[in-house]
């Protein structure tokens, strides 16, 4: 038998898939990434007819016609490029006589990865990048190896060459879709190095309650779109996004796609993903640099430096075996904490490799001679699904110089540093189209408009001397007048901390743009108490040099009373030096998160 | 909105500093994990934050021992490709006797008792790691023979 000669009748075949309707069948939409208009493929490779990405019938009946009329038998046939089609349309249709196709590649990636179950993965914010706090996820493919290292990471994101572009362009085009977005099937493992290891992101991982034969569906589809690429939208159609149509596909009873309108932010897909109950446990895995702060504490003082002039070859590896003032777990915490924060290094590219082996070869070398130790203990953090969903909307009741004011606040997107830590990073701030408006004496006023503000304090400690930054720009009612005025400023500093909380000192620089530009500097001080579970203490003082030889003070204070995840009740003072009288302003502030 | 998200992106990259893409590459040594090339902070921050990626990260699977020496006593493909993508993972397991990547390789090569495993790799580490240019082929051959 030819495989030219088509020996069903495709036609037949065609209208049976008609009588069924299964070009209206969400599975078959779900395998298209239709969305009732069109598929948001953007690769003609993807579809086997010029129309199909806006005619799922035609798209039907094209790869019927594909499955039947195979040109080549390789795993360039239809039928190994899209498996998943072929096994749905087989079952509904019951297809017989199809041309026998060997999908080598297919196969040997099927057998590899062994698809048993599903994990969604988050990589959790990344120290003094405020921003990643968006975060990003992909999925695990988990096989059944005990060992989840040998499981496979299926990953989506922009695909982008930095020798030919710069920074700039790469964020301009990623924000608006100039680039393709590529899936990549990795090794669990590459992806610890480079989110854990090298980008020092604690990771958080969701196991899903997927059966083997859902895992094993979704790998088919996966594999469809191996070799397509679609526009990369940071907002939209991003990484996230991208996990949930996958999710879908292997279990079509899912919803998740359909909570997301404007924007898809990677924490948020986990929240749906808890609400659909399909989470069965959880599991914390400290980056690089949890690890080694969680070393700082079993050091202690001595210890903690003496790690320190190792790694900088200030003191001999030698003088450390054969320090008396330390114990023999003494010594093995400090070898530890030293291949450690010397692989950091390397990975920082603070050393030269060559160093780097010579150092880390004599140390593990060391180390291993002294023998078994206790494991390093690793407290995990509250999980980011404790913390507050994205949006947040508040209803307050202030009084300003004595007079009865009402607020109400919108903010999209995400945390502030005078809200509950719980789920977030300590000391990170990210605000995206903050708005509040003021209503008093029959009027009604701007109290914000915040474009964006970023913050990261981050807390200074022996192996970890950082430095912390901020920024912010948009209207404020700082200025020394009663009305709001755009100000753009950039500021650094440094922070540190304990277990109760930590405090900060930045200078900001800055500049409002009224009708002649007002630029100054501020020096600001503040301290933030966290360590109860429920209630957080902010007070920041702030001093303002004004170019034009103002100066200015600027003070608040606030406790936020957090009810429950998203629920928070926050009490505070603001006190602001004015060009006549100062401005006091007291508030009980009603939160609410969605 | 674009206006505003160009302010932000404008904004992070004045204010960001750390450094530099990801290098991936994978070798048979020590010292292969992964590294950053000294470009600059703001690509770091902006990749971090706008979930890109540089370089082609690949769907497949290659064997990650592509140029690596073939191991003379252990014929594992999956355990070699294991070690020679882990090298500095597992030698800094092994100097500290415990560690999931340890567990790993012992569920590769069928070593039913994890942490005798272990204590007997901590104990070989300088017959396994005979210098500091162990290749993987060394490594895995010297567990074959020292420790299981």
């Amino acid at each position: 038998m030819s495989f030219y000669e088509a020996n069903a009748d495709v036609h037949e075949y065609q209208k049976k898939a008609d009588d069924l309707h299964l070009a209206d069948e969400r599975y078959w939409h779900l395998l298209l990434h239709f969305t009732g208009k069109e598929s948001e493929i953007d690769d003609p490779k993807f579809f086997f007819t010029k129309n199909g990405k806006t005619d799922p019938q035609r798209e039907l009946h094209a790869t019927i016609d594909a499955f039947y009329n195979e040109t080549t038998l390789d795993d360039n046939s239809s039928a190994c490029r899209f498996p998943a089609r072929l096994e749905w349309l087989k079952e509904k249709l019951e297809l017989k006589d199809l041309p026998i196709v060997t999908c080598k590649k297919y196969d040997e990636i099927v057998k590899k990865l062994d698809p048993k179950s599903v994990t969604l993965v988050f990589p959790a914010a990344h120290i003094n990048s405020p921003a990643s706090m968006f975060g990003h996820t992909f999925l695990r493919i988990n096989s059944s190896y005990n060992s989840k290292l040998l499981s496979y990471a299926i990953n989506y994101a922009a695909a982008a060459d930095p020798d030919k572009e710069n920074g700039f362009i790469f964020a301009m085009k990623g924000l608006s879709g100039g680039y393709y977005g590529t899936y990549s099937l990795l090794p669990y493992y590459e992806k610890l190095k480079e989110y854990r290891d090298t980008e020092a992101r604690d990771i958080w991982e969701y196991d899903l309650d997927l059966t083997p034969d859902e895992t094993k569906k979704m790998l088919r589809h996966i594999w469809e779109l191996s070799d397509t690429s679609s526009f990369y939208y940071f907002f939209t159609e991003n990484c996230s996004y991208n996990m949930l149509w996958l999710l879908e596909v292997a279990r079509p009873s899912l919803h998740l796609r359909e909570n997301f309108r404007y924007q898809v932010i990677p924490l948020e897909t986990v929240h749906v993903v808890e609400d659909q109950n399909i989470v069965k446990s959880k599991n914390y895995r400290a980056s690089k640099r949890t690890e080694l702060l969680a070393y700082e504490k079993v050091l202690g003082e001595d210890a903690k430096e003496k790690t320190l002039k190792l790694v900088h070859e200030k003191i001999a590896l030698q003088d450390i075996v054969e320090d008396t003032s330390l114990s023999l777990e003494q010594k093995q915490v400090v070898l530890e904490a030293a291949i450690d924060l010397l692989e950091y290094e390397f990975m920082k590219s603070r050393i030269k490799k060559e160093e780097y082996i010579k150092r880390f070869h004599e140390i593990s070398s060391a180390r291993a001679s002294l023998g078994k130790g206790t494991p390093l203990e690793i407290v995990t953090p509250p999980n980011p699904d404790n913390g507050n969903r994205a949006l947040r909307t508040s209803v307050e009741q202030g009084w300003r110089d004595g007079k009865s004011t009402q607020f109400i606040g919108l903010r999209p997107a995400y945390h502030d540093i005078r809200d509950s830590s719980i789920g977030f990073m300590r000391g990170t701030q990210i605000e995206f189209l903050d708005f509040e408006m003021s209503y008093s004496d029959h009027k009604i006023q701007l109290e914000k408009a915040t474009l964006v503000s970023l913050e990261s304090l981050s807390q200074r400690s022996t192996f970890f001397p950082e430095f912390s930054w901020r920024m912010k720009t948009g209207f404020d009612k700082n200025f020394m007048d009663n009305d709001a005025h755009y100000i753009f400023t950039v500021g650094a500093g440094y922070s540190w901390g304990n277990e109760y909380g930590y405090l900060y000192t930045l200078a900001d620089p800055f500049t409002y743009f009224n009708t002649n530009l007002q630029t100054g500097v501020g020096g600001s001080v503040g301290v933030v108490l966290d360590k109860s579970e429920n209630f957080t203490t902010n007070l920041a003082l702030t001093h303002r040099w004004y170019y034009a030889q103002k100066n200015q003070w600027l003070a608040s204070l606030s406790e936020n009373y957090r009810v429950n995840k998203n629920i928070s009740l926050q009490f505070s003072y603001e006190y602001k030096d004015k060009e006549i009288t100062p401005q006091k302003t007291y508030k009980v502030a009603f939160n609410y998160f969605f | 909105m674009k206006k505003i998200l160009l302010g932000a992106v404008v904004a992070l990259a004045l204010a960001t500093t750390g450094s530099a893409t990801v290098n991936d590459q994978t070798g048979c040594g020590l010292g292969a994990m992964i590294i950053r090339d000294n470009s600059s902070a703001v690509m770091l921050a902006l990749q971090a934050t706008t979930n890109g990626i540089f370089g082609n990260q690949t769907f497949g699977i290659t064997s990650g021992t592509l140029g690596c020496k073939k191991t003379q006593f252990v014929m594992n493909d999956r355990a070699s490709e294991f070690v020679a993508s882990n090298m500095d993972q597992l030698a800094s397991e092994i100097s500290k006797g415990h560690g999931e990547s340890v567990d790993t390789l012992a569920e590769l090569l069928n070593v039913q008792d994890k942490p005798a495993f272990a204590s007997a790799l901590q104990a070989n580490y300088n017959k396994i790691y005979a210098s500091q240019n162990a290749k993987m082929s060394d490594v895995l051959d010297n567990i074959s023979t020292t420790a299981i």
